[in-house]
């Protein structure tokens, strides 16, 4: 403890600007500059560290509140597509079938849909493939992993869709870049594999991210974006049409 | 349940089996944890409905910064706070940006600053984990110390603390800088 709290030994400014990161005061080109700095510079990074850690017992006097249930049950669903399956699952997978039969019979199925959407404003999308060969099931975090990007695009290219997946990470994002929102309908995110039936990867919300836990991807899997009605597909499986598709390549 | 009572082994623990995308370790973890972090947020956003969306948001980064954990020497809860923090600080930046009101004087908050007589909430303020940095803060001047509480706990901007207690908007941030280096030397010793 005591060597977390010594005075660091290099430049004084970057400590002091390090600790007025973690206290918070700065605004909000300040904090940018200086979470960007994070990014690259480790050891300003652990300067930062270091100052959260020593504020830390100063949030231990804030109340607790205990979130809804149902903020539980979006979080979950958003990141993993499925209801809580209990303490014995140990892998991201995907049950598509349950996550839209789940998102359809609940009122809450908007709002889940606004979260898991949290990306694109509203395209049609059609397919994005991702190509992931020789993919562990559950990569371990250690060096660096590589990632995928597709560019998932209509065929005249009028409307764009970009999916990022960082399997390091277990999380796939996905927005719209370009075209038009689906209006009062939505876009909805599809991995494709073979003969399988096609796995929801969740919505594409107008103005937002879709986030996504996942940790593997079959190989030769292809990603592909249908219309759908608001709150996504009533069956599980795309009902619309497809309007966009593409490949995924590592970066 | 209060946080700093949580089981700090088994949440860091958690955090590490998370970082291999262990479904099981992020719901009890979410369990584990969440009330603290939601209070934090509510507190800072002053917002529930908000609060609730910036949950999600928060979750996803410790889904998706796991790793970065499992490579550092933090403490979990004090990994945990920090991006709870983060995100909500960062949100109301962006929510005084969209107003347009990064300046404005807060008169209702300014009559409540509190003057420089000793600060009850402060002395007060007795859990174990917090003892120590509380004494801390009460050494600093009382004005001071609710600067730092009301930047940490409350997100407030320099800018708000600089209308909230009527001082030139440099002199706050020298006051909350020095203060700072004062908390650090005080639990030194």
């Amino acid at each position: 403890m005591t060597s977390l709290l010594k005075p660091p030994s290099g430049a004084p400014e970057d400590d002091l600007l390090a600790a007025e990161l973690a206290l918070g005061g700065l605004d909000l080109e300040g904090r940018a500059r200086l979470q960007a700095r994070m990014a690259h510079d480790p050891a300003f990074a652990a300067l930062v560290a270091r100052w959260d850690e020593m504020l830390s017992p100063m949030a231990s006097d804030v109340e607790e509140i205990a979130p809804g249930p149902d903020a539980r049950r979006r979080l979950m669903r958003g990141l993993f597509g499925a209801e809580t399956r209990g303490a014995t699952a140990r892998r991201v997978r995907y049950d598509p079938g349950q996550a839209a039969s789940a998102a359809a019979a609940s009122g809450a199925s908007r709002k889940l849909a606004a979260w898991q959407a949290l990306a694109l404003g509203g395209a049609m999308a059609a397919g994005l493939m991702f190509i992931a060969p020789g993919l562990a099931p559950t990569p371990a975090p250690v060096a660096v992993q590589p990632q995928y990007v597709a560019i998932i695009q209509s065929q005249d290219g009028d409307l764009s869709f970009v999916a990022l997946l960082d399997p390091a990470a277990g999380a796939l994002l996905a927005r719209r870049v370009a075209g038009v929102g689906a209006g009062g309908e939505t876009y909805q995110l599809w991995m494709l594999d073979g003969a399988a039936p096609p796995v929801s990867l969740g919505l594409l919300e107008e103005g937002a991210s879709l986030r996504h836990a996942y940790g593997t991807l079959p190989q030769a899997a292809v990603l592909a974006v249908s219309r759908e009605p608001a709150g996504g597909s009533p069956t599980g499986a795309p009902t619309g049409p497809v309007v966009a598709m593409g490949a995924p390549v590592e970066l | 349940m209060k946080a700093f009572d949580l089981d700090r082994a088994r949440v860091s623990v958690l955090i590490r089996e998370v970082a291999q995308h262990d479904r099981a370790a992020f719901e009890e973890l979410y369990d584990r944890t969440s009330a603290k972090l939601f209070g934090i947020l509510v507190r800072m956003l002053d917002d529930r409905a908000e609060a609730e969306d910036a949950l999600q948001d928060v979750y996803f980064k410790i889904w998706r910064g796991a790793s970065r954990y499992a490579d550092g020497k933090a403490s979990p809860m004090s990994w945990l706070i920090a991006i709870a923090r983060n995100h909500g600080v960062d949100r109301l930046r962006r929510r005084a940006s969209a107003a347009g009101q990064i300046t404005g004087p807060d008169d209702d908050a300014a009559a409540a600053a509190p003057s420089d007589s000793p600060n009850p909430e402060q002395v007060a303020m007795s859990r174990s984990d917090g003892m120590q940095i509380a004494e801390c803060l009460a050494l600093l001047e009382a004005r001071r110390a609710a600067a730092v509480r009301a930047a940490y706990l409350d997100g407030a901007s320099y800018q708000q603390l600089a209308d909230r207690f009527n001082v030139p908007l440099n002199t706050m941030r020298t006051w909350l800088r020095r203060s700072l280096l004062k908390l650090r030397e005080c639990l030194s010793q």
